[in-house]
């Protein structure tokens, strides 16, 4: 503990102090506080070591993002008012991510064009060494905002576990930048050992889990979590329309923000203004065209931190236009015709997309197929209705009750049949059916599915 | 988000920045075996240079000290520059720095015991003596009653992490050194 104030550089005015503040615990305020438009961050990923952009897998709580961005991200929202989505993304505190419990909310902001100025918010590699100092942060002392630098001859490890080997000169990455983002809140150095904001480290391991002397200096200076202030819970999306569940939304004029896509812009979030709430719980917006995976925050009106939720992840690759169905079935052997229906994500970077068939006779062979245009041609038992160039997916059989189903995989689809974002594609169900004789094979209906990224 | 650009030189007059780190936790032996030299001294001169790294955006800052004494570890006399980042150039122009010492460690005419290590880039291509964990460099000195030099310790993870005499730290220091060009 700190018992004597520490005056610190008096400012070139020859008239701003900047003073250390004691305290009953050994955490110290630099004296400035961000203000709610200044909780942006964004990285610059210049980092230059291979082992710190060596973490490929991605994590849904941060979606879109690997590597030094992804560590640094996490590192950030540590801080944060409440568990960041699930809480989950860092191994040693599962379920914990978001641990400050003060009206403090960090807005992850994407990919910065470069270091940029003081101000700017960003974090980024520094090319040079400066002895033992392994990351500093500039801020201006009015809280109007701050650069952080890493310090490019240690080594920045990316990887999500901390349980990789001690190396002279190697750090965990995520935990120097919630070290360093303690800095740009307003915290000084901690006299407490355990504190993450304590000043000398081996390897920033230990950095990465605010600690409770941390906890009491980001609320002293935001102010411990409002019981009024809104909070995201759950986000959910239909095609386009993003539905934010949470509580203590305003009745009007909610702001949402999302992280910006193009890792172009200053910091700004991009903003759906003017959003009335169902009851406090409830948000129903669009999701704009600019905005990216990243965060969303709730901003409820003018005023401080206590006026802005947690952040909460969000994949707007999600958000693609919805699924259409096309032409009509015609009837088999078995009834009124069979049916082709689209299961998971129309992500092509998710994966996960499944083609579903129902109505079939049972145990009959049928194969998926689709194209990029619609056709309406009688053909066989039934009507062709997807045109152009036909990709064929492989043979299918359908099960006692009529079912079949086909998994796409984006990565080993038909030649020239890639799927790609922002491309449309129409499927149908071709099958047999001996039973009902003429041609014995039928068609389903048919879909049109937009792919997004 | 930005932010008052245009305001950004009245910002920092009238407000000032500040630059915090996070530093190398040592123990005087480690602390020996990285440096090039320790200096115990006066400081005589201060200067503070801007330089550019990324073009067209805010500079960074640096300060250099001057010490005038002897090294702790062959007791020859050293006239030395050692730098850090942050500081200000005039007015107008700097960005504080939590890291580096405070004002008063850094006064002309302070008596300080100073580890450094040449850098030939300590960022925007500024070459410097790097005053080693920048202020876990830097100890303030003081003569006791009975005219023993102490130096100040400045906690647990510093190389001197409690107050004691300069002598014991040079033997030592000198004892580490010796053990480390074995």
């Amino acid at each position: 503990m700190r018992l004597s104030p520490l005056l610190l550089p008096v400012a070139a005015s020859g008239a701003a102090l900047w003073l250390m503040l004691p305290s009953a615990d050994a955490w110290v305020e630099t004296g400035w506080s961000l203000g709610p438009e200044q909780r942006d961050f964004r990285v610059y990923n210049n980092f230059s070591d291979p082992i710190a952009n060596d973490n490929r897998e991605p994590h849904t709580s941060f979606p879109g993002h690997t590597g030094a961005v992804l560590a640094i991200w996490k590192g950030c929202v540590e801080w944060g008012s409440a568990p960041h989505g699930d809480g989950e993304g860092d191994p040693d505190q599962p379920g914990g991510l978001g641990s400050g419990e003060a009206n403090f909310d960090p807005s992850f902001q994407g990919l910065a064009p470069g270091s940029g100025d003081i101000g700017d918010n960003t974090l980024s590699e520094l090319a040079g060494c400066s002895g033992g100092t392994y990351a500093f942060c500039e801020s201006f002392v009015d809280g109007s905002g701050w650069r952080i630098w890493f310090y490019e001859c240690w080594l920045w490890e990316d990887s999500a576990t901390t349980d990789w080997l001690p190396e002279v000169g190697k750090f965990d990455l995520q935990g120097m930048a919630a070290h360093e983002y303690g800095h740009a809140l307003g915290l000084g150095h901690s006299a407490d050992p355990n504190a993450t904001m304590y000043a000398s480290t081996s390897d920033a391991k230990g950095y990465r889990t605010i600690e409770r002397d941390d906890v009491a200096g980001v609320q002293a200076i935001y102010g411990t979590r409002s019981p009024w202030k809104p909070r995201i819970e759950k986000v959910s999306i239909n095609a386009t329309t993003l539905t934010i569940s949470g509580e203590f939304f305003a009745p009007t004029g909610n702001e949402v923000w999302f992280t910006r896509g193009s890792g172009t812009g200053d910091g700004t979030p991009v903003m759906v203004t003017d959003v009335p709430s169902a009851n406090g719980d409830q948000l129903i917006v669009g999701v704009p065209p600019e905005a990216g995976p990243g965060d969303i925050l709730v901003r409820v009106g003018p005023g401080g931190g206590e006026r802005l939720s947690n952040a909460f992840p969000f994949d707007t690759r999600l958000a693609c236009d919805p699924i259409v169905t096309i032409c009509e079935t015609t009837p088999n052997s078995v009834g009124s015709g069979a049916q082709i229906r689209f299961s998971g994500s129309q992500s092509v970077s998710a994966n996960s997309a499944t083609l579903l068939g129902g109505g079939l006779p049972p145990h009959q062979f049928g194969l998926f197929f689709y194209g990029p245009s619609t056709t309406h041609i009688p053909v066989g038992n039934g009507i062709l209705c997807v045109g152009g160039h036909l990709f064929r997916l492989p043979v299918v059989q359908a099960d006692s009750g009529g079912m079949v189903g086909y998994s796409l995989n984006f990565d080993s689809l038909p030649g020239g049949g890639a799927i790609g974002s922002g491309s449309l594609f129409y499927f149908q169900l071709w099958y047999r059916d001996p039973i009902a004789g003429g041609a014995q094979f039928n068609f389903s209906d048919a879909i049109g599915v937009p792919f997004c990224d | 988000m930005l932010r008052h650009k245009s305001f950004l030189p009245v910002a920092i007059l009238s407000l000032g920045a500040i630059a915090t780190a996070s530093i190398e936790r040592l123990t005087l032996e480690q602390m020996i075996a990285r440096v090039d030299n320790a200096v115990y001294g006066e400081i005589i001169g201060r200067d503070v240079s801007g330089v550019v790294v990324e073009e067209g955006s805010d500079e960074l800052f640096f300060t250099t000290l001057t010490i005038q004494g002897r090294s702790i570890l062959n007791g020859e006399p050293v006239t030395v520059m050692v730098s850090y980042p942050g500081g200000f150039v005039d007015d107008e122009r700097g960005v504080f720095n939590s890291e580096a010492p405070s004002a008063d460690d850094v006064r002309v005419g302070n008596r300080v015991l100073a580890f450094y290590k040449w850098s030939d880039n300590m960022g925007g291509g500024f070459a410097s003596n790097a005053l080693y964990a920048s202020h876990g460099g830097l100890f303030r000195t003081f003569t006791d009653k009975k005219g023993r030099i102490l130096v100040q310790g400045r906690g647990e993870g510093y190389a001197v992490s409690r107050n004691r005499s300069l002598t014991d730290i040079e033997k030592d220091a000198r004892k580490y050194e010796q053990e480390q060009r074995r």
